[in-house]
């Protein structure tokens, strides 16, 4: 690792499927226009060779450009710094210092698996980088040195800056430096507890019905309603066990599909240094530095609060683009019994203070959850209802409760706490809550926002906004109290309470 | 709290009066397309957009610019920087000065005919944007918070 290495051979062959598919819309464009001439039959042999001769040196153009480029690829570590150089004919080179790394990630879609590859993906505050294929030995031996060297590095400057050399050592004996410490691994139970509690049907819908949009294929559906209604005669029933079996069917497969996602879910620690490690096909492994944490999101929804499990997520800022998620929301706990999940954080976040906020809304901002989205429910059921189709007031009247209760749920479990240079923000939308956790000094922005009903109401909306990814994580509570947002707003401007006011007027 | 540069109103107010006026200009040459050179060309397309041009003028050239201005203001205190704007819905911004990593001023050709300077601050997740500010107050500003940012990092280093 410290000589400069080349990618794994594979990543050539990325690169000619990358130029086909580089040229994938041309080639539908020019198949398209010349498709009487295609259908006629007659194609000449000339016409064949000149269009098949244009896009071979296309691809050959567009995909060598990348070949040479992967090519040309090294990387290396070089005085505690990662070193990435490519480039044909400008040369690049990133240089990302290994004390500033934040994340890394390491993935194997099934594709790499197969040959041995990996795909990399480091994190810093500011530039990130991404190799698309590595060779896994490459992969094992970088992810050692850069944790060793990490560390390493905050080991000394630690020693020579303020810790007396005692102390040092004792901390060292203490830790253990061999390797990781499993803090969580997710047994089977949980994994399909997890898998049966998080939207499984929902997976299943979305891909499902991509797919047969992606090929055109929704007659197939029609069909599937068809067929049920010949073999029974009763319509009503033949529709309804049709639903209930599509569903059933559609939540089985949904589960399998999120059981070999989080397959052998775990969660570990080394230093500073949070690990996170998943998949059966596709393998994931993902780092986070825990000093580098802007905050904390603890979240549920309401099935899951009843079995009491809830997930755990941090974010990261950065400002690379070519990141995938682009939140810098990395979840570090997708579903764990709520014990442990507060003994995991106070372990890995001991300068942290959770707290269970409690409710801050009055009841006059109740409504507020629920009014704009009932209104409009009730034009459009209305309207339904008048021109089309007579039973429309029976789903309207039964999405209204759903979001009046939606609402009021939200606006019960909404709320704040504030301790020290730490505030607890819950917030909650649609059955799921989301506590963040927030400290002082992470804090980029506050928001306050309020139209002439809200003043006249004497409530709020308030939003904490801290560093995550490009956008920024926002914890918004709404229509609490003025007094409340005030509290809030005087945290988050500590040490310099305003008294003055601030109505606008000349 | 601040108010930006009562010039901004003008500034405004020409900007968006140029935006009508070409509004204006395709609404006649619709209506000329329409009526002499386009059979099939439907007339009340030149009529929508010369509805779109008195809109713009009455509301963005005659109210928005005075309420905005009205409405917005701002502070640059020792270690924060405020912002209070929004015509109906009414935000105020706080955004801690440490946590600003860069500071940008914008001069259009507008602005400069008039003297003035927009500053931009950006965090790492958010831009705070203060409009048309006098040309010296806004260097004033963006040296002040400058000197405020240096004198709050160094005491941290």
């Amino acid at each position: 690792m410290y000589s400069p290495q080349k990618l794994h051979p594979i990543a050539y062959l990325g690169s000619v499927v990358n130029g086909i598919k580089n040229l994938w819309i041309p080639l539908i464009i020019v198949l398209f226009n010349s498709r009487e001439t295609l259908l006629s039959g007659d194609i000449s042999m000339k016409y064949i060779l000149i269009v098949g001769g244009i896009f071979i040196l296309a691809i050959v153009l567009f995909g060598g450009m990348d070949f040479l480029n992967k090519y040309r690829t090294r990387f290396w570590i070089e005085d505690g710094k990662f070193i990435y150089k490519d480039g044909v004919i400008t040369n690049h080179e990133k240089e990302l210092d290994i004390g500033r790394i934040q994340s890394i990630d390491f993935s194997e879609p099934i594709f790499h698996r197969l040959f041995g590859a990996v795909k990399l993906e480091v994190i810093t505050p500011g530039e990130g980088i991404k190799i698309d294929t590595m060779k896994k030995s490459q992969a094992k031996s970088l992810q050692d040195i850069l944790y060793d060297e990490k560390s390493y590095l905050e080991d000394t400057v630690e020693i020579g800056a303020y810790s007396e050399w005692p102390r040092a050592e004792a901390e060292t004996d203490s830790r253990e430096d061999t390797g990781f410490d499993t803090l969580y691994h997710m047994d089977g139970k949980s994994l399909l507890l997890m898998s049966m509690t998080s939207g499984a049907l929902g997976t299943f819908l979305a891909l499902i019905f991509g797919f047969l949009n992606l090929i055109g294929a929704n007659f197939l559906i029609e069909r599937y309603f068809e067929y049920f209604e010949g073999a029974i005669r009763n319509l009503a029933l033949a529709m309804g066990l049709a639903i209930g079996s599509f569903i059933i069917v559609g939540y089985a497969i949904g589960i399998l599909i999120l059981t070999v996602k989080y397959y052998g879910y775990t969660l570990k620690m080394k230093h500073d240094d949070l690990v996170v490690e998943y998949g059966l096909l596709e393998k994931k492994h993902q780092s986070v530095n825990i000093n580098r944490v802007q905050n904390i999101i603890i979240k549920d929804s309401i099935i899951r609060r009843m079995i009491g499990y809830y997930s755990l997520s941090v974010t990261i800022t950065s400002d690379s683009l070519d990141s995938e998620d682009i939140d810098g929301t990395v979840e570090l706990l997708p579903f764990i019994k709520k014990d442990r999940l507060y003994g995991i954080v106070d372990h890995i976040f001991p300068n942290y203070h959770v707290e269970v906020p409690g409710k801050k809304v009055p009841f006059r901002g109740y409504r507020r959850y629920f009014q704009i989205v009932t209104f409009l429910l009730l034009v459009i059921t209305s309207l339904v209802q008048y021109f089309w189709f007579d039973y429309a007031w029976i789903a309207g009247l039964v999405l209204m409760l759903v979001f009046v209760a939606s609402g009021i749920y939200s606006a019960y479990n909404s709320g704040y706490a504030i301790r020290d240079d730490e505030i607890n923000l819950m917030t909650a939308g649609f059955f799921k809550r989301s506590h963040y956790v927030i400290k002082h000094e992470k804090l980029i922005e506050a928001e306050w926002v309020f139209n002439p009903f809200l003043h006249r109401a004497k409530l709020g909306i308030i939003t904490l906004v801290t560093a995550a990814g490009m956008l920024g994580s926002r914890a918004t509570i709404k229509f609490i109290d003025r007094k409340d947002i005030e509290e809030i707003w005087q945290w988050a401007e500590r040490g310099h309470p305003d008294a003055e006011d601030i109505t606008e007027g000349d | 709290m601040q108010k930006i540069s009562p010039k901004a109103i003008k500034v405004w107010r020409i900007r968006e009066g140029i935006v009508a006026a070409v509004d204006l200009l395709i609404a006649v040459a619709a209506l000329i397309l329409s009526l002499y050179v386009w059979d099939w060309f439907p007339w009340w397309i030149s009529l929508a957009l010369f509805i779109i041009f008195i809109y713009i003028v009455l509301v963005h050239v005659w109210l928005l610019p005075m309420l905005k201005y009205k409405y917005f203001r701002f502070r640059v205190s020792e270690d924060e920087i405020r912002i209070h704007q929004g015509i109906f819905f009414k935000e105020r911004h706080a955004v801690p000065l440490f946590r600003v990593q860069n500071i940008d001023t914008t001069v259009g050709p507008l602005m400069k005919r008039y003297g003035l300077k927009g500053v931009t601050l950006k965090t790492s997740a958010e831009r705070i944007h203060i409009p048309e500010l006098e040309s010296d107050e806004a260097d004033a500003i963006r040296n002040e918070i400058r000197k405020l940012i240096n004198e709050n990092t160094r005491r941290t280093l």
